[in-house]
Protein backbone atom coordinates (compact mmCIF):
# COMPACT_ATOMS: atom_id res chain seq x y z
CA UNK A 1 0.00 0.00 0.00
CA UNK A 2 1.34 3.43 -0.94
CA UNK A 3 1.39 5.85 1.95
CA UNK A 4 1.99 9.55 2.51
CA UNK A 5 3.95 10.94 5.38
CA UNK A 6 2.13 13.25 7.77
CA UNK A 7 5.33 15.21 8.25
CA UNK A 8 5.74 13.74 11.73
CA UNK A 9 7.38 10.35 12.27
CA UNK A 10 5.38 9.57 15.40
CA UNK A 11 2.08 10.28 13.69
CA UNK A 12 3.18 8.14 10.75
CA UNK A 13 3.81 5.30 13.21
CA UNK A 14 0.34 5.81 14.74
CA UNK A 15 -1.09 5.58 11.21
CA UNK A 16 0.71 2.31 10.56
CA UNK A 17 3.25 3.96 8.28
CA UNK A 18 1.52 7.13 7.12
CA UNK A 19 -1.76 8.08 5.47
CA UNK A 20 -2.86 5.45 2.92
CA UNK A 21 -2.62 7.02 -0.55
CA UNK A 22 -5.53 7.22 -3.02
CA UNK A 23 -7.97 7.56 -0.19
CA UNK A 24 -10.25 10.19 1.30
CA UNK A 25 -9.34 11.25 4.84
CA UNK A 26 -11.30 13.52 7.15
CA UNK A 27 -9.35 15.72 9.57
CA UNK A 28 -11.93 16.68 12.17
CA UNK A 29 -11.98 18.70 15.35
CA UNK A 30 -13.15 21.85 17.05
CA UNK A 31 -11.59 25.21 16.11
CA UNK A 32 -8.04 25.51 17.39
CA UNK A 33 -7.25 21.81 17.56
CA UNK A 34 -4.67 21.91 14.76
CA UNK A 35 -6.54 20.53 11.75
CA UNK A 36 -5.32 23.12 9.29
CA UNK A 37 -1.77 22.95 10.65
CA UNK A 38 -1.76 19.19 10.14
CA UNK A 39 -3.12 19.60 6.62
CA UNK A 40 -0.49 22.23 5.77
CA UNK A 41 2.27 20.17 7.33
CA UNK A 42 1.51 17.08 5.28
CA UNK A 43 1.20 19.19 2.13
CA UNK A 44 4.69 20.60 2.55
CA UNK A 45 6.13 17.23 3.58
CA UNK A 46 4.88 15.58 0.39
CA UNK A 47 4.90 18.29 -2.26
CA UNK A 48 7.47 17.93 -5.03
CA UNK A 49 7.63 18.83 -8.71
CA UNK A 50 6.17 15.44 -9.65
CA UNK A 51 3.78 15.37 -6.68
CA UNK A 52 1.85 18.65 -6.82
CA UNK A 53 -0.56 19.59 -4.06
CA UNK A 54 -3.80 21.53 -4.38
CA UNK A 55 -5.19 23.34 -1.33
CA UNK A 56 -8.81 24.39 -1.83
CA UNK A 57 -10.03 27.04 0.60
CA UNK A 58 -13.76 27.51 1.13
CA UNK A 59 -15.47 29.93 3.51
CA UNK A 60 -14.34 29.28 7.01
CA UNK A 61 -10.68 29.38 6.09
CA UNK A 62 -10.00 32.41 3.87
CA UNK A 63 -6.90 32.01 1.77
CA UNK A 64 -5.19 35.09 3.19
CA UNK A 65 -5.48 33.68 6.68
CA UNK A 66 -4.32 30.17 5.78
CA UNK A 67 -1.21 31.38 3.94
CA UNK A 68 -0.52 34.19 6.39
CA UNK A 69 -0.35 32.01 9.50
CA UNK A 70 1.48 29.31 7.62
CA UNK A 71 4.70 31.31 7.61
CA UNK A 72 5.10 30.88 11.36
CA UNK A 73 6.02 27.22 10.87
CA UNK A 74 9.42 25.82 10.03
CA UNK A 75 7.97 23.26 7.62
CA UNK A 76 6.61 26.01 5.36
CA UNK A 77 9.18 26.15 2.57
CA UNK A 78 7.79 29.18 0.79
CA UNK A 79 9.55 28.37 -2.48
CA UNK A 80 7.06 25.52 -2.90
CA UNK A 81 4.12 27.93 -2.91
CA UNK A 82 2.59 28.57 -6.29
CA UNK A 83 4.55 25.79 -7.95
CA UNK A 84 4.42 22.56 -5.97
CA UNK A 85 1.60 23.74 -3.72
CA UNK A 86 -1.21 25.69 -5.33
CA UNK A 87 -3.99 27.41 -3.39
CA UNK A 88 -7.44 27.95 -4.87
CA UNK A 89 -10.24 29.90 -3.23
CA UNK A 90 -13.69 28.68 -4.25
CA UNK A 91 -15.82 30.48 -1.68
CA UNK A 92 -17.44 32.97 -4.07
CA UNK A 93 -18.36 30.30 -6.63
CA UNK A 94 -19.96 28.23 -3.92
CA UNK A 95 -22.08 31.08 -2.64
CA UNK A 96 -23.86 31.38 -5.96
CA UNK A 97 -24.03 27.70 -6.92
CA UNK A 98 -22.95 25.25 -4.21
CA UNK A 99 -24.34 22.30 -6.15
CA UNK A 100 -21.78 22.97 -8.90
CA UNK A 101 -18.95 21.98 -6.59
CA UNK A 102 -18.42 18.53 -8.24
CA UNK A 103 -17.81 20.21 -11.60
CA UNK A 104 -15.48 22.65 -9.89
CA UNK A 105 -13.55 19.75 -8.41
CA UNK A 106 -13.25 18.15 -11.83
CA UNK A 107 -11.98 21.43 -13.31
CA UNK A 108 -9.42 21.75 -10.53
CA UNK A 109 -8.28 18.14 -10.88
CA UNK A 110 -7.80 18.37 -14.62
CA UNK A 111 -6.10 21.75 -14.38
CA UNK A 112 -3.69 21.08 -11.51
CA UNK A 113 -3.47 17.24 -11.55
CA UNK A 114 -2.69 17.15 -7.84
CA UNK A 115 -1.42 14.07 -6.04
CA UNK A 116 -2.80 15.57 -2.82
CA UNK A 117 -5.90 17.70 -2.53
CA UNK A 118 -7.04 19.44 0.66
CA UNK A 119 -10.51 20.97 0.99
CA UNK A 120 -10.64 23.31 3.97
CA UNK A 121 -13.31 23.66 5.28
CA UNK A 122 -15.36 20.87 3.81
CA UNK A 123 -18.01 21.18 6.48
CA UNK A 124 -18.63 24.79 5.49
CA UNK A 125 -19.53 23.52 2.06
CA UNK A 126 -22.13 21.16 3.48
CA UNK A 127 -23.62 24.01 5.47
CA UNK A 128 -24.38 25.86 2.22
CA UNK A 129 -26.51 23.14 0.73
CA UNK A 130 -30.25 23.80 0.59
CA UNK A 131 -31.16 20.38 1.95
CA UNK A 132 -29.77 17.04 3.00
CA UNK A 133 -30.50 15.24 -0.25
CA UNK A 134 -28.73 17.96 -2.27
CA UNK A 135 -25.69 17.52 -0.06
CA UNK A 136 -25.75 13.74 -0.44
CA UNK A 137 -25.83 14.06 -4.24
CA UNK A 138 -23.01 16.60 -4.17
CA UNK A 139 -20.93 14.55 -1.76
CA UNK A 140 -21.41 11.39 -3.81
CA UNK A 141 -20.27 13.17 -6.97
CA UNK A 142 -17.26 14.80 -5.28
CA UNK A 143 -16.20 11.57 -3.59
CA UNK A 144 -16.63 9.66 -6.86
CA UNK A 145 -14.46 12.12 -8.74
CA UNK A 146 -11.77 12.20 -6.05
CA UNK A 147 -11.72 8.40 -5.85
CA UNK A 148 -11.46 8.02 -9.63
CA UNK A 149 -8.30 10.10 -9.87
CA UNK A 150 -4.87 9.15 -8.56
CA UNK A 151 -4.91 11.58 -5.66
CA UNK A 152 -5.15 11.53 -1.88
CA UNK A 153 -7.80 13.77 -0.39
CA UNK A 154 -8.00 15.48 2.98
CA UNK A 155 -11.34 16.95 3.96
CA UNK A 156 -10.89 19.38 6.84
CA UNK A 157 -13.87 20.29 8.99
CA UNK A 158 -15.10 21.42 12.37
CA UNK A 159 -16.87 18.14 12.95
CA UNK A 160 -17.62 16.84 16.41
CA UNK A 161 -17.81 13.23 17.55
CA UNK A 162 -21.62 13.22 17.68
CA UNK A 163 -21.66 13.85 13.91
CA UNK A 164 -19.82 10.62 13.15
CA UNK A 165 -22.94 8.53 12.83
CA UNK A 166 -25.07 11.33 11.41
CA UNK A 167 -23.16 12.81 8.49
CA UNK A 168 -22.57 11.06 5.17
CA UNK A 169 -19.03 12.49 4.97
CA UNK A 170 -17.92 9.83 7.42
CA UNK A 171 -19.38 7.02 5.33
CA UNK A 172 -17.40 8.00 2.25
CA UNK A 173 -14.21 8.66 4.21
CA UNK A 174 -11.52 5.98 4.23
CA UNK A 175 -9.72 7.61 7.15
CA UNK A 176 -10.94 9.78 10.02
CA UNK A 177 -8.54 11.61 12.32
CA UNK A 178 -10.06 13.36 15.33
CA UNK A 179 -8.14 16.21 16.96
CA UNK A 180 -9.25 17.39 20.39
CA UNK A 181 -8.26 19.86 23.05
CA UNK A 182 -9.03 19.25 26.70
CA UNK A 183 -8.70 21.40 29.76
CA UNK A 184 -6.60 19.99 32.59
CA UNK A 185 -6.42 22.42 35.45
CA UNK A 186 -5.06 25.67 34.11
CA UNK A 187 -3.58 24.15 30.99
CA UNK A 188 -4.92 22.69 27.78
CA UNK A 189 -3.81 19.37 26.37
CA UNK A 190 -4.23 18.30 22.79
CA UNK A 191 -4.88 14.78 21.57
CA UNK A 192 -5.29 12.91 18.34
CA UNK A 193 -7.25 9.75 17.71
CA UNK A 194 -7.54 7.67 14.56
CA UNK A 195 -11.19 6.71 14.33
CA UNK A 196 -11.04 4.89 11.02
CA UNK A 197 -8.35 3.87 8.55
CA UNK A 198 -9.78 1.56 5.93
CA UNK A 199 -7.45 -1.26 4.89
CA UNK A 200 -4.71 -0.35 7.33
CA UNK A 201 -3.61 -1.14 10.84
CA UNK A 202 -3.27 1.80 13.16
CA UNK A 203 -2.49 2.48 16.77
CA UNK A 204 -5.88 2.93 18.44
CA UNK A 205 -6.50 5.20 21.39
CA UNK A 206 -5.81 8.79 22.32
CA UNK A 207 -2.36 10.08 21.50
CA UNK A 208 -1.01 13.36 22.88
CA UNK A 209 -0.14 16.14 20.46
CA UNK A 210 1.98 19.25 20.81
CA UNK A 211 1.88 22.15 18.41
CA UNK A 212 5.05 24.16 18.12
CA UNK A 213 7.02 25.92 15.40
CA UNK A 214 7.70 22.56 13.77
CA UNK A 215 3.98 21.94 13.42
CA UNK A 216 2.04 19.01 14.83
CA UNK A 217 4.15 16.72 17.00
CA UNK A 218 2.29 13.58 18.00
CA UNK A 219 3.43 11.06 20.60
CA UNK A 220 2.35 7.47 20.45
CA UNK A 221 0.21 6.40 23.37
CA UNK A 222 2.65 4.38 25.41
CA UNK A 223 1.85 0.69 25.20
CA UNK A 224 3.18 -2.45 26.80
CA UNK A 225 6.02 -3.53 24.55
CA UNK A 226 5.99 -6.94 22.98
CA UNK A 227 8.93 -8.91 24.34
CA UNK A 228 11.44 -9.13 21.49
CA UNK A 229 12.29 -12.66 20.35
CA UNK A 230 15.75 -12.43 21.82
CA UNK A 231 14.41 -11.48 25.25
CA UNK A 232 15.53 -13.90 27.94
CA UNK A 233 15.15 -13.23 31.65
CA UNK A 234 18.51 -12.39 33.18
CA UNK A 235 19.64 -13.62 36.56
CA UNK A 236 22.71 -11.45 36.78
CA UNK A 237 23.15 -9.45 40.00
CA UNK A 238 23.88 -5.78 39.67
CA UNK A 239 26.35 -3.73 41.68
CA UNK A 240 24.44 -0.63 42.67
CA UNK A 241 27.64 1.10 43.78
CA UNK A 242 25.97 1.95 47.08
CA UNK A 243 28.14 0.52 49.82
CA UNK A 244 26.26 -1.96 51.98
CA UNK A 245 23.08 -2.02 49.89
CA UNK A 246 23.90 -4.95 47.60
CA UNK A 247 24.52 -7.31 50.51
CA UNK A 248 20.99 -6.61 51.79
CA UNK A 249 19.55 -8.44 48.73
CA UNK A 250 21.38 -11.73 48.13
CA UNK A 251 24.47 -10.31 46.40
CA UNK A 252 22.68 -7.44 44.72
CA UNK A 253 19.50 -6.54 42.90
CA UNK A 254 18.71 -8.53 39.77
CA UNK A 255 19.55 -6.70 36.58
CA UNK A 256 16.47 -5.51 34.69
CA UNK A 257 14.32 -5.14 37.79
CA UNK A 258 12.37 -2.10 38.95
CA UNK A 259 12.95 -0.83 42.47
CA UNK A 260 10.54 1.46 44.22
CA UNK A 261 12.31 3.85 46.57
CA UNK A 262 9.79 5.43 48.91
CA UNK A 263 10.42 7.96 51.61
CA UNK A 264 9.51 11.40 52.91
CA UNK A 265 11.07 14.58 51.63
CA UNK A 266 14.71 14.81 52.72
CA UNK A 267 15.10 11.07 53.37
CA UNK A 268 17.71 10.74 50.62
CA UNK A 269 15.74 9.35 47.68
CA UNK A 270 17.25 11.65 45.08
CA UNK A 271 20.75 11.24 46.51
CA UNK A 272 20.36 7.49 46.40
CA UNK A 273 19.17 7.66 42.80
CA UNK A 274 21.91 9.99 41.67
CA UNK A 275 24.56 7.85 43.33
CA UNK A 276 23.10 4.73 41.70
CA UNK A 277 23.48 6.37 38.28
CA UNK A 278 26.88 7.83 39.01
CA UNK A 279 28.17 4.45 40.17
CA UNK A 280 26.78 2.92 36.99
CA UNK A 281 28.74 5.34 34.82
CA UNK A 282 31.88 4.31 36.71
CA UNK A 283 31.05 0.68 35.82
CA UNK A 284 30.60 1.63 32.15
CA UNK A 285 26.82 1.57 32.34
CA UNK A 286 25.16 4.68 30.89
CA UNK A 287 22.38 6.07 33.06
CA UNK A 288 19.37 8.31 32.64
CA UNK A 289 17.81 10.54 35.27
CA UNK A 290 14.23 11.41 34.41
CA UNK A 291 13.66 14.42 36.60
CA UNK A 292 10.61 16.47 37.37
CA UNK A 293 12.13 17.85 40.56
CA UNK A 294 15.71 18.98 39.90
CA UNK A 295 16.22 21.20 36.92
CA UNK A 296 19.67 21.02 35.26
CA UNK A 297 21.17 23.66 37.56
CA UNK A 298 19.81 21.99 40.67
CA UNK A 299 21.18 18.65 39.47
CA UNK A 300 24.65 20.15 39.06
CA UNK A 301 24.44 21.40 42.64
CA UNK A 302 23.22 17.99 43.86
CA UNK A 303 26.09 16.27 42.09
CA UNK A 304 28.48 18.77 43.60
CA UNK A 305 27.22 17.98 47.08
CA UNK A 306 28.11 14.32 46.41
CA UNK A 307 31.59 15.34 45.31
CA UNK A 308 31.07 14.89 41.59
CA UNK A 309 32.42 17.20 38.91
CA UNK A 310 29.46 17.43 36.57
CA UNK A 311 31.44 18.38 33.46
CA UNK A 312 32.94 14.94 32.91
CA UNK A 313 29.93 13.04 34.20
CA UNK A 314 26.88 14.53 32.52
CA UNK A 315 25.83 13.84 28.96
CA UNK A 316 24.21 11.24 26.72
CA UNK A 317 25.94 7.88 26.90
CA UNK A 318 27.12 8.75 30.43
CA UNK A 319 24.81 10.37 32.97
CA UNK A 320 21.96 11.66 30.83
CA UNK A 321 19.40 14.04 32.29
CA UNK A 322 15.89 14.37 30.88
CA UNK A 323 14.17 17.21 32.71
CA UNK A 324 10.54 18.18 32.31
CA UNK A 325 8.70 20.66 34.45
CA UNK A 326 6.16 18.83 36.62
CA UNK A 327 3.59 21.37 35.43
CA UNK A 328 4.02 20.25 31.82
CA UNK A 329 4.31 16.48 32.25
CA UNK A 330 2.77 14.60 29.34
CA UNK A 331 3.28 10.95 30.22
CA UNK A 332 3.28 9.47 26.72
CA UNK A 333 5.83 12.00 25.59
CA UNK A 334 7.96 11.22 28.64
CA UNK A 335 7.79 7.48 28.03
CA UNK A 336 8.63 7.79 24.34
CA UNK A 337 11.55 10.07 25.12
CA UNK A 338 12.85 7.66 27.77
CA UNK A 339 12.60 4.80 25.27
CA UNK A 340 14.36 6.83 22.61
CA UNK A 341 17.23 7.74 24.92
CA UNK A 342 17.61 4.18 26.17
CA UNK A 343 17.78 2.86 22.63
CA UNK A 344 20.01 5.66 21.34
CA UNK A 345 22.56 5.72 24.14
CA UNK A 346 22.55 2.16 25.45
CA UNK A 347 21.21 3.24 28.83
CA UNK A 348 21.40 0.51 31.48
CA UNK A 349 20.14 2.36 34.53
CA UNK A 350 17.19 4.72 34.87
CA UNK A 351 15.98 6.75 37.82
CA UNK A 352 12.59 8.45 37.76
CA UNK A 353 12.28 11.30 40.21
CA UNK A 354 9.44 11.18 41.05
CA UNK A 355 6.74 8.76 40.00
CA UNK A 356 4.09 10.89 41.66
CA UNK A 357 4.72 13.58 39.02
CA UNK A 358 3.88 11.03 36.34
CA UNK A 359 0.75 10.13 38.27
CA UNK A 360 -0.31 13.78 38.23
CA UNK A 361 0.36 13.92 34.49
CA UNK A 362 -1.67 10.79 33.82
CA UNK A 363 -4.84 12.40 35.06
CA UNK A 364 -6.63 9.25 36.11
CA UNK A 365 -5.65 6.21 38.10
CA UNK A 366 -6.49 3.61 35.47
CA UNK A 367 -4.40 5.34 32.83
CA UNK A 368 -1.54 5.66 35.31
CA UNK A 369 -1.68 1.98 36.19
CA UNK A 370 -1.56 0.94 32.52
CA UNK A 371 1.19 3.43 31.83
CA UNK A 372 3.37 2.33 34.71
CA UNK A 373 2.95 -1.33 33.86
CA UNK A 374 4.01 -0.58 30.27
CA UNK A 375 6.96 1.48 31.46
CA UNK A 376 8.32 -1.18 33.81
CA UNK A 377 7.83 -3.84 31.12
CA UNK A 378 9.71 -1.67 28.64
CA UNK A 379 12.60 -1.50 31.12
CA UNK A 380 12.45 -5.25 31.70
CA UNK A 381 12.61 -6.30 28.06
CA UNK A 382 15.54 -3.93 27.54
CA UNK A 383 17.24 -5.26 30.65
CA UNK A 384 17.35 -1.77 32.12
CA UNK A 385 17.54 -1.58 35.91
CA UNK A 386 15.38 1.19 37.28
CA UNK A 387 14.71 3.08 40.48
CA UNK A 388 11.29 4.67 40.79
CA UNK A 389 11.29 7.34 43.48
CA UNK A 390 8.07 8.00 45.37
CA UNK A 391 7.37 10.76 47.84
CA UNK A 392 5.92 9.19 50.98
CA UNK A 393 3.09 10.73 52.92
CA UNK A 394 4.51 10.77 56.44
CA UNK A 395 7.08 13.47 57.17
CA UNK A 396 9.48 11.33 59.17
CA UNK A 397 8.40 7.74 59.33
CA UNK A 398 6.60 6.04 56.52
CA UNK A 399 2.88 5.67 57.08
CA UNK A 400 2.63 2.96 54.45
CA UNK A 401 2.86 3.01 50.73
CA UNK A 402 -0.41 1.36 49.98
CA UNK A 403 -2.42 3.17 47.35
CA UNK A 404 0.59 3.50 45.14
CA UNK A 405 0.09 1.37 42.09
CA UNK A 406 3.80 1.37 41.72
CA UNK A 407 4.33 -0.80 44.79
CA UNK A 408 2.94 -3.99 43.28
CA UNK A 409 4.49 -3.32 39.90
CA UNK A 410 7.95 -3.09 41.45
CA UNK A 411 10.27 -6.02 41.90
CA UNK A 412 11.91 -4.44 44.93
CA UNK A 413 10.80 -1.90 47.49
CA UNK A 414 13.23 0.21 49.46
CA UNK A 415 11.86 2.26 52.30
CA UNK A 416 13.73 5.34 53.52
CA UNK A 417 12.83 6.95 56.82
CA UNK A 418 13.99 9.82 58.99
CA UNK A 419 14.07 9.23 62.73
CA UNK A 420 13.55 12.01 65.23
CA UNK A 421 16.14 12.30 67.97
CA UNK A 422 18.86 14.72 68.99
CA UNK A 423 20.13 14.34 65.46
CA UNK A 424 18.21 13.68 62.30
CA UNK A 425 19.10 10.17 61.27
CA UNK A 426 18.14 8.46 58.07
CA UNK A 427 17.43 4.75 57.68
CA UNK A 428 16.92 2.30 54.87
CA UNK A 429 15.19 -1.05 54.77
CA UNK A 430 14.16 -3.43 52.05
CA UNK A 431 10.61 -4.55 52.44
CA UNK A 432 10.28 -6.52 49.21
CA UNK A 433 12.61 -8.17 46.75
CA UNK A 434 10.86 -10.45 44.29
CA UNK A 435 12.78 -13.68 43.69
CA UNK A 436 15.57 -12.83 46.15
CA UNK A 437 16.24 -13.37 49.82
CA UNK A 438 16.61 -10.03 51.49
CA UNK A 439 17.46 -8.45 54.77
CA UNK A 440 14.34 -6.70 55.99
CA UNK A 441 16.03 -4.95 58.88
CA UNK A 442 16.29 -1.21 59.23
CA UNK A 443 19.85 0.07 58.60
CA UNK A 444 21.40 3.50 58.94
CA UNK A 445 21.72 5.44 55.70
CA UNK A 446 24.53 7.98 55.51
CA UNK A 447 24.88 10.66 52.88
CA UNK A 448 28.46 11.90 53.01
CA UNK A 449 30.42 14.47 51.06
CA UNK A 450 31.14 11.91 48.37
CA UNK A 451 28.83 8.95 48.71
CA UNK A 452 25.63 7.34 49.90
CA UNK A 453 26.34 4.43 52.23
CA UNK A 454 24.37 1.86 54.15
CA UNK A 455 25.42 0.81 57.62
CA UNK A 456 28.02 2.11 59.99
CA UNK B 1 -21.90 19.39 -43.86
CA UNK B 2 -19.17 18.80 -41.21
CA UNK B 3 -15.61 19.68 -41.99
CA UNK B 4 -13.42 16.57 -41.54
CA UNK B 5 -10.41 16.72 -39.26
CA UNK B 6 -7.29 17.56 -41.25
CA UNK B 7 -5.57 14.66 -39.46
CA UNK B 8 -7.58 11.56 -38.61
CA UNK B 9 -7.52 11.12 -34.86
CA UNK B 10 -6.85 7.69 -33.41
CA UNK B 11 -10.04 6.17 -31.99
CA UNK B 12 -10.05 4.77 -28.47
CA UNK B 13 -13.05 2.83 -27.20
CA UNK B 14 -13.40 2.94 -23.43
CA UNK B 15 -15.57 0.31 -21.73
CA UNK B 16 -16.32 1.72 -18.31
CA UNK B 17 -19.38 2.17 -16.15
CA UNK B 18 -18.06 4.67 -13.57
CA UNK B 19 -19.22 8.12 -14.71
CA UNK B 20 -16.38 9.92 -12.93
CA UNK B 21 -13.67 7.80 -14.49
CA UNK B 22 -15.32 8.22 -17.88
CA UNK B 23 -15.24 12.00 -17.53
CA UNK B 24 -11.58 11.97 -16.60
CA UNK B 25 -10.62 9.48 -19.30
CA UNK B 26 -12.40 11.56 -21.93
CA UNK B 27 -10.68 14.74 -20.75
CA UNK B 28 -7.12 13.39 -20.64
CA UNK B 29 -7.29 11.22 -23.75
CA UNK B 30 -8.91 13.94 -25.84
CA UNK B 31 -6.38 16.42 -24.51
CA UNK B 32 -3.66 14.05 -25.73
CA UNK B 33 -5.18 14.16 -29.22
CA UNK B 34 -7.28 10.99 -29.33
CA UNK B 35 -10.92 10.49 -30.23
CA UNK B 36 -12.83 8.71 -27.46
CA UNK B 37 -15.99 6.62 -27.62
CA UNK B 38 -17.61 4.83 -24.70
CA UNK B 39 -19.52 1.68 -23.89
CA UNK B 40 -21.19 1.18 -20.49
CA UNK B 41 -21.02 -2.61 -20.21
CA UNK B 42 -19.09 -5.56 -21.61
CA UNK B 43 -21.66 -6.67 -24.16
CA UNK B 44 -22.07 -3.17 -25.51
CA UNK B 45 -18.28 -2.82 -25.54
CA UNK B 46 -17.93 -5.95 -27.68
CA UNK B 47 -20.65 -4.81 -30.08
CA UNK B 48 -19.16 -1.34 -30.45
CA UNK B 49 -15.65 -2.72 -30.88
CA UNK B 50 -16.87 -4.93 -33.73
CA UNK B 51 -18.67 -2.00 -35.30
CA UNK B 52 -16.08 0.74 -34.82
CA UNK B 53 -12.80 -1.27 -34.92
CA UNK B 54 -10.96 1.18 -32.63
CA UNK B 55 -7.17 1.16 -32.53
CA UNK B 56 -7.28 0.65 -28.75
CA UNK B 57 -9.92 -0.65 -26.39
CA UNK B 58 -9.52 0.36 -22.76
CA UNK B 59 -11.63 -1.79 -20.46
CA UNK B 60 -12.36 -2.34 -16.81
CA UNK B 61 -12.72 -5.98 -15.73
CA UNK B 62 -15.71 -5.42 -13.47
CA UNK B 63 -18.47 -4.69 -15.95
CA UNK B 64 -22.17 -5.52 -16.16
CA UNK B 65 -23.37 -8.26 -18.53
CA UNK B 66 -19.91 -9.38 -19.72
CA UNK B 67 -16.66 -8.89 -17.80
CA UNK B 68 -13.68 -7.15 -19.33
CA UNK B 69 -11.56 -10.30 -19.58
CA UNK B 70 -14.25 -12.06 -21.60
CA UNK B 71 -14.46 -9.00 -23.84
CA UNK B 72 -10.70 -9.24 -24.31
CA UNK B 73 -10.78 -12.98 -25.12
CA UNK B 74 -13.65 -12.52 -27.56
CA UNK B 75 -11.84 -9.75 -29.42
CA UNK B 76 -8.53 -11.60 -29.56
CA UNK B 77 -10.15 -14.83 -30.84
CA UNK B 78 -11.98 -13.11 -33.70
CA UNK B 79 -9.85 -12.47 -36.82
CA UNK B 80 -11.83 -9.28 -37.46
CA UNK B 81 -10.96 -7.74 -34.11
CA UNK B 82 -7.77 -9.52 -32.98
CA UNK B 83 -5.60 -6.55 -33.98
CA UNK B 84 -7.40 -4.14 -31.67
CA UNK B 85 -4.97 -3.28 -28.88
CA UNK B 86 -6.53 -4.09 -25.50
CA UNK B 87 -5.53 -2.19 -22.40
CA UNK B 88 -7.12 -3.55 -19.23
CA UNK B 89 -7.57 -0.68 -16.77
CA UNK B 90 -9.01 -2.03 -13.55
CA UNK B 91 -9.44 -1.54 -9.85
CA UNK B 92 -8.46 -5.20 -9.42
CA UNK B 93 -4.92 -6.50 -8.95
CA UNK B 94 -5.27 -8.67 -12.05
CA UNK B 95 -2.31 -8.10 -14.32
CA UNK B 96 -1.59 -11.81 -14.75
CA UNK B 97 -5.22 -12.61 -15.53
CA UNK B 98 -5.41 -9.75 -18.01
CA UNK B 99 -2.27 -10.81 -19.87
CA UNK B 100 -3.43 -14.42 -19.84
CA UNK B 101 -6.70 -13.26 -21.47
CA UNK B 102 -4.66 -11.76 -24.28
CA UNK B 103 -4.51 -8.12 -23.17
CA UNK B 104 -1.61 -6.09 -24.51
CA UNK B 105 -1.13 -4.17 -21.27
CA UNK B 106 -2.56 -3.70 -17.82
CA UNK B 107 -2.93 -0.58 -15.67
CA UNK B 108 -4.38 -0.38 -12.22
CA UNK B 109 -6.78 2.33 -11.09
CA UNK B 110 -7.03 5.04 -9.88
CA UNK B 111 -6.46 7.09 -12.95
CA UNK B 112 -3.05 8.65 -13.29
CA UNK B 113 -3.34 10.79 -16.40
CA UNK B 114 0.35 10.70 -17.28
CA UNK B 115 0.56 6.90 -16.95
CA UNK B 116 -2.62 6.35 -18.94
CA UNK B 117 -1.61 8.60 -21.82
CA UNK B 118 1.98 7.28 -21.83
CA UNK B 119 0.76 3.68 -21.93
CA UNK B 120 -1.66 4.36 -24.77
CA UNK B 121 0.98 6.26 -26.75
CA UNK B 122 3.59 3.53 -26.20
CA UNK B 123 1.20 0.75 -27.22
CA UNK B 124 0.32 2.60 -30.43
CA UNK B 125 3.96 3.29 -31.24
CA UNK B 126 4.99 -0.31 -30.62
CA UNK B 127 2.16 -1.60 -32.82
CA UNK B 128 3.07 0.87 -35.52
CA UNK B 129 6.76 -0.16 -35.40
CA UNK B 130 5.82 -3.84 -35.44
CA UNK B 131 3.66 -3.28 -38.53
CA UNK B 132 6.18 -1.24 -40.48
Amino acid sequence: MKRLTSGNAELDAILGGGFPANAIHVLMGAPGTGKTILAEQLCFANASPDRPVLYVATFSEPLQKIVGFLQAFNFAKLEKLGTQIVYEYVGEDLLTAPERFPQRVQELLTRHRPKIIVIDSFKALADLMPDRSAWRRTLDAVAGMLSAYDTTTFLVGEYTSDMLTQLPEFAVADGVIDLTREERGSRDERFLRVLKLRGSDFLAGRHPVHINSDGIQAYRRFLTPAAPPEYRPVFERLKTGISGLDSMVATGFLRGTATLVAGPSGAGKTSLGIHFLRAGVAEGEPGLLVGFQENPNQLIRALGSLGSEHGALLGPGKFDHFYTSPVEVQIDHVANEITRRIDSHGVKRVVIDAVSDLEQGAGDHLRFRDFLYSLTQMFAVRNVTSMLLVEATGLFQQQGISGHTVSYMSDNIILLEMLLGDDLSRTIRIIKSRGSKHDGKRHPLRITQSAVEVGG
Amino acid sequence: METPDPIEKVLILVVERDPHIKKLERFFLEEAGYRVEFADDGLQGLERARALIPRILVTEILLPRLDGLKVCRALKSDPATKDIIVLVFSILFAEDRALEAGADAFLRKPLDDARLVDTVTTLLRERSEAGS
